[in-house]
């Protein structure tokens, strides 16, 4: 009987491309790789962003996000940052000044908040004065967005149904057939 | 001069005191306005006001007050000089009354004693009696030479006398122009006013922010038509902001359809501002 220590069953495996990441910058420590990888994923998956990759800048020393919402709105810039970590007004400009989109430097970003539990807050940060939306905007966007779910939850009931009439069909085929 | 201010200013001020007609309720307020320090400051730079200190004496009040009671001592002394001179004549006639009666009174009771011991005190009664004449006759040119001095003589105190209460302001109140007003002195007020002048020069209209925790509510036009569109949040440049109040500011900005608005000023005095929005990912 071997005797096996509690380090034996703990796996340290990152995901691929994560390490592929940390391989690309190694001057990136494995913390905020880790986290920024969160939002990667929360983007990806979760939200279907279009075209998202991982980006480093070395200026700031952290990795940050870029991808679109869709395939034809514009690219956008995600910044990652800690639940525990604190901005002046000052970081917040210099964000503005070294994060690239399209070779550009950003105007506005999104700063992601959030915790390594993967709980995540989406924030438009905008250098200057940025109106809020008139709320009409805002009707039509709620108003687009539930449309949007009721058109989903359509189909998914349409499905469910054509999957029910089948199987029954089968079902009773078979009885038939006995 | 408040719609002034409001008109041509664009400085709006709050409303502090009560409405004449309608006194008892706070819903509405009327005058006085209160500017806030960066309001005064600003109209002050612009040369649309002067700040004003009010000097009042309020040690005059003491002193009036004991005037006042001097005056009416005197007023009240000379007053009775006036009753008693005119009844003088009967005041003496009391007086000699009096005096005659007392001396009756001791006749009687001498005559009593006299009537017992007759002989061997009758030179000496007699004597008496004389004395007694000559001191009624003396007394009578006393009485009779008594003047109102010789009867008034006694002040009336000071607790007696009336005390004034006023229906109107009883100082005497002048207006010096204030020089030393040191306001902006601290760091944050030096922020908030270079802060509250920018966008002040940007044409909007600005109110303390206190209502949804920030410093200035930032209007695009008059208050009394539009909904505010910025709470604005003055930091300084360097001073570290954690990630959850960030969090809080946005979420109680976008609850009410406004942006926040981080303003600092960099090393040229120049203002710079952060917008913070809600983004559509819910």
């Amino acid at each position: 009987m071997t005797a096996y220590s509690a380090s034996d069953f703990t796996t340290n495996h990152k995901h691929p491309l994560l390490e592929d990441f940390l391989q690309q910058n190694p001057s990136c420590d494995d913390e905020s790789a880790e986290r920024a990888f969160l939002v990667y994923q929360d983007l990806t998956e979760v939200r279907n962003w279009w075209f998202t990759e991982m980006a480093y800048s070395d200026a700031l020393e952290r990795p940050y996000i870029t991808g679109q919402v869709s395939r034809r709105l514009p690219r956008q810039a995600v910044l990652p940052i800690g639940v525990e970590e604190r901005i002046s007004v000052h970081d917040a400009q210099t964000f503005f000044c070294k994060i690239f989109t399209s070779g550009a430097p950003v105007k506005s970003l999104t700063l992601a908040v959030n915790e390594l539990d993967s709980t995540v807050v989406y924030y438009k940060l905008t250098s200057g004065l940025s109106p809020p939306d008139p709320p009409e905007v805002t009707t039509q966007r709620k108003h687009d967005k539930d449309a949007q779910f009721d058109r989903k939850r359509r189909h998914v009931a349409a499905c469910v149904q054509k999957a029910m009439k089948r199987t029954s069909h089968e079902v009773f085929g078979h009885i038939n057939y006995n | 001069d408040v719609q002034m201010l409001r008109e041509e200013c664009r400085i709006v001020g709050k409303l502090v005191g009560c409405l004449p007609r309608a006194p008892r309720q706070n819903i509405q307020l009327g005058l006085p306005l209160q500017l806030m320090p960066e309001e005064a400051k600003l109209l002050v730079d612009i040369g649309n006001i002067i700040i004003l200190y009010k000097q009042s004496y309020v040690h005059s009040i003491k002193i009036s007050n004991f005037f006042l009671t001097l005056v009416q001592q005197r007023l009240y002394k000379e007053h009775r000089k006036e009753e008693v001179s005119q009844r003088m004549d009967s005041i003496i006639a009391g007086k000699k009354a009096k005096k005659r009666k007392l001396q009756e009174e001791l006749n009687q009771s001498k005559d009593g004693a006299g009537a017992a011991s007759e002989t061997m005190d009758a030179p000496e009664e007699s004597g008496s009696q004389g004395a007694l004449s000559e001191g009624k006759d003396g007394a009578d040119k006393d009485i009779d030479s008594l003047t109102v001095d010789d009867i008034v003589t006694t002040e009336t105190s000071a607790e007696h006398s009336l005390v004034q209460i006023f229906t109107q302001n009883p100082w005497k109140e002048s207006y010096v122009t204030y020089k030393d007003w040191s306001y902006p002195s601290t760091e944050r007020d030096i922020l908030r006013y270079r802060v509250f002048k920018d966008l002040w020069g940007k044409g909007f209209y600005l109110t303390s922010g206190s209502k949804f925790g920030g410093d200035f509510l930032v209007y695009p036009g008059d208050p009394a038509r539009y909904h505010s569109h910025y709470i604005a949040v003055c930091r300084s440049q360097f001073d570290e902001l954690p990630c959850l109040d960030l969090v809080s500011l946005g979420r109680l900005s976008s609850n009410v359809r406004k942006t926040a608005l981080l303003c600092a000023m960099d090393r040229n005095r120049k203002v710079t501002y952060t917008s913070l929005t809600w983004t559509g990912l819910s």
